[in-house]
């Protein structure tokens, strides 16, 4: 390292600013300008002769140089050796850990045949010292090797892998990778990946220290064309069989011609259909056997073969018993209600949630004898003429787990009283509004509760149209503790409002659901609303439990004492499988967030694995300086006779030059 | 003195307002005080025309009235979103900082005055935006979208932006190409001085991709006509390479060879179905937006 004794005497440097200045001045001035692009600029000859210019900066610099050696040999320069760092002789060591992703994505899209090429080259690039481990990744640690000098156990440990068809957590694969570098020297970390934003955008991500240093290597080719069957669900049709109907999705950029094939039985029924590039669309199947068997839809072989394969279960969803009880004596014009209700539920709609069954009955009806054969009472008006023998079965009924949907009549006051009397509900009889036709404006439905199912159902387009419903008038009650407030009027009002009592469900309506009270039965929204309020609230007629490959039970679904990890109900999710367990049908298959052909952006992934380092403070350099200090001031004295010696001569040589010049 | 339209559209008082999300404003309103008496809010979705229920549907789109009436399931379709994509791609290589004696602010400020501009008037009319500024690295990306507030991020990013480094057309606008996904319209605004070979190529991609493409090219007046008039060393700002010369002498061949290549780059991208626009720093912001207009109209 170059030092000086005599440091103060550089500032002598800055008298060589004078001959440049003076070099300029006698330069004709030209303004610098910064332009934006100087390709078309010629340059036009200057009026002074570029020979004569070189020689002249020549003779300038040697000036310049002779008077920089003369200040420095005065300022007493001289050579001290390098201090050593502790780190030093850790500089060259090197610890490697190739993190590869082996989610089912990898499988297609020449992913992982790419990542083991990328692999060999790079383990044949890394220098004999460096110690190389190993990390191989699906849902969880698939299989690893810690930082090695084994290069052959690394290399074979990784042979031995396959794509899994399970999903990717790339927060487990570099978690791991960090706790195998540990702080060893040289930490590294290789990523081989297809950077699907399925496995990468994680907020699991951990910390990663800005001593250790990522390699990201995308393999995989998502532009090849793909198509993926996104899902499949069977109905039981009209005509007594069952409709399967697959969601095909074309990943490409091009029109696809292919058949769909639907096994079931041993039979196969196919399809021809044509895809439009990017399209999604239903291809429908009508099998005429029976249901409760498993059937498989099959595309054929592209680039990722495990979305063209999907089991589903074809057995039927159990339908809804409803009962509409109205008091058809006292209340006539509920008729009106009823009628609204009982279509709009018996109405058979393929592709929709269970179908119901609809019946209608009397206030005398025998509430105690229907528990267990009813699913859902809607009580039209009706509670207040319920005999107190009614009531308790009613509340029978709901403890057992039925739904009730209760709809206010004439006497509204008492209906309110009588449930909460009978610990049914904790609403609170307030009034009854104005009526629109006094008031001269309708109320409207003002907010939808975000958290519950209609919320998710009437999302933001949808639910114009409820909130454009106009309700004449509605009874003003207040909700108690427990009850879930769904709809809300402008001003606040809850119009309704649902609450559980034991396993059952009660629904109770602000207003009834016919003409005279609001225009919600001519709405859109009048079909969903109910169907899906009674739906949701019958919780036990839950259809086909759909898991992905590598999933685990849970352990309701499981035979008491079994646990999820048991081999016999593990090895059922490993694969695309259709089983019966419990009663209850199983879909496994193979993740669709795997058929993503889109990458994440490599450096918000970056950005995240890093945005919680901090700088590591330096290592303080330990003094190990030597006496081994040589002195350099005879070089720069010999520096500046020389430059002295060419310039004396250069100047001698342009003078003699000029007067030939002159002479000639 | 009160300020006139055409004064709320001179870059010179645009660029005095300093800040994109005012200036923007001001330019558009200023724009559309001539052309529309005010724009309509309201629900975007128009009733179409009814269609048989397949099994699978959303209930919700289930006419329940028709149902009930004559059992027929029927589903109303309704006119789809007419909304595109807008995306923005900008080059703010070191060549754009170059801002003339005439010019009342540099290349890149005029580029963001104009890319703010078109994107508060495109968000107005509900379409999706993006951001993708580069020279030889991204500068800023937005990705597309139409949600409240995605102007601002757009508007905060132009803000950021700082002209540095050579212009990589090439290796960046294949980069974008890459995740350039959904159709819509690509306005590319750069100066293009480099890239009367290689743009016309890359922006033909974004046709090829069924994407309209409006390449717009901002230069600063004194690009065109070189009107110093005392020897200049001009500094090349993104090759590290200078040349001294005579402007006086040297400008009718500068003007000449400058023409040649705008015809050429004219030439390049009219085959390759781009639509271009030439704008001068000096020139009236609105003059953008009604090209921008007439670019976004009926094809």
């Amino acid at each position: 390292m170059l030092t000086f004794i005599n440091p103060g005497l550089l500032w002598g440097l800055a008298g060589l600013a004078i001959p440049i200045a003076i070099h300029l001045v006698n330069r004709q001035r030209a303004v610098p300008l910064s332009f934006s692009s100087i390709r078309f600029i010629k340059r036009t000859t200057l009026q002074q002769k570029n020979r004569r210019s070189l020689t002249d900066l020549l003779l300038l610099l040697l000036r310049l140089a002779f008077l920089a050696a003369v200040i420095a040999a005065l300022s007493g320069p001289r050579w001290e050796p390098e201090p050593k760092g502790l780190l030093a002789s850790d500089e060259s060591a090197e610890t490697v850990v190739f993190v590869v992703d082996a989610s089912s994505s990898l499988s297609g899209w020449g992913g992982w045949e790419e990542a083991v090429e990328v692999f060999r080259t790079r383990l044949a690039e890394l220098s004999e010292d460096t110690a190389v481990g190993l990390v191989v990744f699906g849902t969880k640690v698939l299989a690893e090797v810690a930082p090695t000098r084994n290069r052959s156990e690394v290399e074979n440990t990784f042979l031995t892998m396959y794509p899994e068809q399970t999903e990717g957590v790339s927060a487990v694969g570099i978690k791991r990778a960090l706790e195998l570098l540990g702080s060893a020297p040289g930490r590294r970390i290789v990523v081989l990946s297809d950077f699907q934003v399925s496995t990468w955008q994680s907020e699991l991500l951990p910390d990663v220290d800005p001593e250790t240093r990522i390699d990201f290597v995308g393999v995989g080719d998502f532009e090849q064309p793909n198509l993926s069957i996104l899902s499949v669900d069977s109905f039981a049709s009209r005509e007594g069989g069952t409709r399967v109907i697959a969601r095909v999705k074309n990943d490409s950029s091009e029109t696809a011609e292919i058949s769909v094939r639907l096994q079931v039985r041993g039979a196969e029924l196919e399809e021809a259909v044509r895809f439009s590039p990017g399209q999604i669309q239903p291809v429908a199947f009508s099998v005429s056997e029976g249901s409760g068997s498993e059937g498989r839809v099959f595309l054929p072989d592209d680039t990722y073969l495990e979305d063209n394969e999907y089991g589903v279960w074809m057995g039927s969803s159990p339908s809804i018993n409803a009962l509409v009880v109205i008091p058809v004596e006292a209340e006539p014009e509920k008729l009106d209600e009823a009628d609204f209700v009982s279509k709009a539920l018996s109405v058979e709609i393929l592709g929709a949630s269970n179908p119901y069954f609809v019946n209608g009955a009397d206030v005398s009806v025998d509430i105690g004898a229907l528990i267990g054969k009813i699913d859902a009472l809607y009580l039209a008006g009706s509670v207040s003429y319920l005999s107190e023998e009614q009531m308790g079965d009613l509340q029978r009924f709901l403890e057992e787990g039925g739904t009730v949907f209760v709809s206010p009549g004439k006497m509204a006051a008492k209906q309110y009283q009588r449930l909460r009397e009978q610990g049914l509900s904790a609403l609170t009889f307030v009034g009854r509004s104005k009526n629109a036709a006094e008031k001269g404006v309708p109320y409207h439905v003002g907010w939808i509760n975000p958290g519950s199912d209609l919320g998710k159902l009437f999302d933001e387009e949808a639910a114009v149209d409820l909130y454009q419903t106009e309700i004449y008038r509605y009874i003003r009650f207040r909700a108690g503790e427990g009850a879930e407030v769904l709809l809300r009027s402008e001003n606040g009002d809850p119009l309704f409002v649902r609450e559980r009592i034991g396993k059952g469900t009660l629904l109770t309506s602000a207003w009834s659901w016919d003409t005279r009270w609001s225009d919600l039965p001519l709405r859109f929204s009048f079909l969903p609303l109910l169907r899906e309020s009674l739906a949701s609230a019958i919780v036990d007629k839950e259809g086909t439990i759909r898991l992905h490959c590598g999933d685990l039970l849970s352990p309701t679904d499981l035979p008491e004492g079994a646990s999820p990890s048991d081999s016999e109900y593990f090895l059922l999710t490993v694969e695309p499988n259709v089983f019966v367990l419990n009663n209850k049908p199983f879909e496994v298959n193979v993740s669709r967030a795997e058929s993503l052909s889109q990458r994440v952006v490599l450096s918000d992934v970056r950005a995240q694995l890093f945005q919680n380092a901090k700088t590591v403070p330096a290592v303080e350099p330990v003094s190990a300086l030597n006496s081994n200090i040589r002195s350099l001031w005879p070089y720069f004295v010999l520096a500046a006779v020389l430059f002295y010696l060419v310039e004396t001569v250069l100047s001698g040589y342009v003078d003699n030059r000029s007067s030939n010049e002159v002479h000639a | 003195m009160a300020v006139t339209k055409q004064d709320l559209l001179d870059p010179a008082y645009l660029a005095s307002l300093n800040d994109f999300q005012l200036m923007s404003r001001v330019a558009v309103d200023g724009f559309m005080a001539g052309i529309h008496r005010s724009h309509s809010h309201g629900a975007g979705m128009e009733f179409l025309q009814y269609r048989n229920y397949s099994p699978g549907e959303d209930l919700k789109y289930l006419d329940w009235k028709v149902l009930a009436k004559s059992d027929k399931l029927y589903t109303k379709v309704f006119q789809e979103e007419t909304n595109m994509n807008c995306y923005f791609v900008l080059d703010t290589s070191a060549s754009m900082q170059y801002q003339g004696s005439r010019a009342a602010c540099s290349k890149l400020h005029y580029a963001c005055m104009v890319a703010a501009c078109i994107a508060q008037s495109a968000s107005r009319q509900g379409d999706n935006v993006g951001l993708f500024a580069y020279s030889d690295h991204l500068h800023e990306s937005v990705e597309i979208g139409g949600r409240l507030g995605q102007v601002d991020h757009i508007l905060r990013a132009l803000t950021r932006l700082k002209p540095t480094g050579e212009a990589q057309h090439e290796s960046m606008l294949q980069t974008f190409l890459r995740h350039f996904k959904s159709r819509g319209t690509v306005i590319y605004i750069s100066d293009m001085l480099e890239g009367e070979d290689v743009l016309p190529k890359l922006l033909r991609n974004f046709r090829v991709n069924k994407s309209d493409c409006l390449a717009i090219q901002v230069l600063d007046p004194d690009e065109l006509d070189l009107p110093q008039n005392r020897v200049t060393r001009y500094l090349d700002s993104e090759l590290e390479s200078e040349v001294t010369t005579y402007p006086e002498t040297a400008r009718a061949d500068y003007e000449k060879r400058m023409g040649a290549f705008l015809e050429r780059l004219k030439e390049g991208l009219a085959q390759s179905q781009v639509d271009f626009i030439q704008l001068v720093t000096t020139d009236s912001v609105g003059v953008s937006l009604a090209k921008y207009f007439d670019h976004r109209g009926p094809r």
